[in-house]
Parts: C-alpha cells; structure tokens; sequence
C-alpha cells in the first residue's frame, strides 16, 4: 500500500464516520459550536473591560492614556472583525454557491446518478 | 480619560453585541425570500445570518423566472436533514474542483439522467447501494 493509497483510505474512513453520526448528534454537536463562539465573543468583551479598568488604575497619567487607547484600538478592531468578516462561515459559502449555481440539488445527492455516471 | 474610553468602550460593545435579527425583526420582502428558512433562522448563527441577508440582496435583482427557480431550490434545500446538507456540500465541492469542461458535461449529464424511465433510476439506485459506497441515504432527494 503506497503512500497515497493509504491516504485516501484513512480519508475514507474518517468521511463514512462522519456520516454514522446521528441528526440529533449533529444538532448537538452544533449547539456545543453555537455556546463556544458566544463564550469567545463574550471573553473578548469581558477582556476589554478588564483592560479599560486597569488603565484606570496605571501609574502615570501618560500610562493610562497610552493603555486606554491600545484597548480602545483592540475593541475598534474586534467589532470592524466582527461585522465584516466574522468567524469563517465557509460551509455557507458552499451552501449559497450551491444553491445559486444551475446544477439541481438532486443531482448532488441521487446515488443513482452517481452510478449512471461511473458507468459512463 | 478613563470615563470617556469606558463610554467609547461600552458603545462599541453594544455595536459588537447587536446580533444580526430575529425573524420578526426582517422585513417583508426579507421574510418572502428567506421563507423556506423560517423554521430553522433562529438557530442560525450571526455569520449565516448575514450570509443570508446578503443573498436576498443578490435575490433582488434576479429575473422572476430565476427567483422562482431560486425559491424551488431553497425549499428542497430546507427539507434535507444535516447529513444530507453535509453530503451535498462535499459533492458540489468535488464538482467546482473539476476542470469546466467537466463541470459542464455532469450538468449536461445529469439532464440526459433527469430523463430516464424512473424504474431505471431505481434499478441505478439500486446498484450504488448494492456496492456498499458511502452515499448519504438520501436517494433521489426529497420528493422524488
């Protein structure tokens, strides 16, 4: 076995466990994805306010100036992240792509399409 | 300096915070396009959230025909379980990775399919199963 066979093989198998695994898995699966970007979102406006009260507390007028503007740069940077581009949302990319593109979804999923195509 | 950067800070959290809306937050049109996601918009995150609003941006522009054909394909879209989307988005990901000519040709293909008697679907459905691939259980899609 080659290296590339054993690639492909290892690629199959890791694809044909992702597809045993249940809706209600999945649905779970992506609630615990939903909780995670909405801890991380929080955290980093939690880390923020941190940062703005400690420049409060930093020794010299010229420190807290120059702390309360770094955080200041960070959060602008955070909430311009956050509107324009986000977390990537790649399989919606695919999803609006395959959607607009002619092609019908049945096509995509009728496995007697996929064999009708092998045997051509 | 420190008050006016918290008031600076806070307004932007609030910017940052502002979650893309609800359904009853869209407006008419937002509503007709994206009908075939009602049941599931709430769940969506943010980033599909946006995704979505921009196409009904793109939607706008489309002839009639296209937004009907366009609505029609939202709808099967939406009735297809999570392992049917995934197994979809594969499949399509391995087409716009082929060369054009290729592409054009599983479309044209795909038409000359379409076509066939239906129990000769089934016979080909059938065969596919009986090879024990790894296709989604999905055959024919819904409504077929």
């Amino acid at each position: 076995m080659n290296e590339l066979h054993f690639g492909g093989r290892v690629r199959e198998l890791l694809d044909r466990r992702l597809e045993d695994i249940g809706a209600d898995r999945l649905a779970r699966l992506r609630q615990a994805r939903e909780r995670a970007l909405l801890a991380r979102r929080r955290s980093a406006v939690t880390g923020i306010g941190h940062a703005l009260l400690l420049s409060a507390h930093a020794g010299t007028p010229r420190a807290r100036l120059a702390v309360a503007a770094c955080t200041l740069l960070l959060a602008a940077w955070l909430v311009a992240w956050w509107h324009v581009g986000g977390p990537l949302d790649e399989a919606g990319e695919v999803e609006t792509a395959l959607l607009i593109d002619d092609l019908p979804v049945e096509a995509l999923l009728d496995s007697g399409f996929q064999s009708w195509l092998a045997s051509r | 300096m420190a008050r006016f950067a918290l008031t600076l800070a806070a307004t932007l959290w609030l910017g940052a915070a502002a979650a893309e809306p609800t359904w009853s937050e869209l407006d008419a049109e937002q509503r007709t396009v994206l009908a075939p996601f009602a049941g599931e918009w709430e769940r969506m995150e943010d980033p599909q959230r946006r995704r979505w609003l921009g196409f009904v941006e793109r939607y706008r522009d489309m002839s009639p025909a296209r937004q009907r054909q366009l609505q029609e394909k939202m709808r099967t879209w939406a009735a297809l379980t999570p392992e049917q989307r995934l197994a979809a988005r594969r499949k399509y990901q391995e087409i716009t990775q082929m060369a054009p000519e290729e592409r054009d040709a599983i479309r044209k293909k795909w038409q000359e399919y379409d076509a066939l008697p239906e129990e000769e679907k089934r016979r080909l459905r059938a065969e596919r199963r009986a090879r024990g691939t790894s296709e989604p259980p999905a055959d024919g899609g819904p409504g077929r």
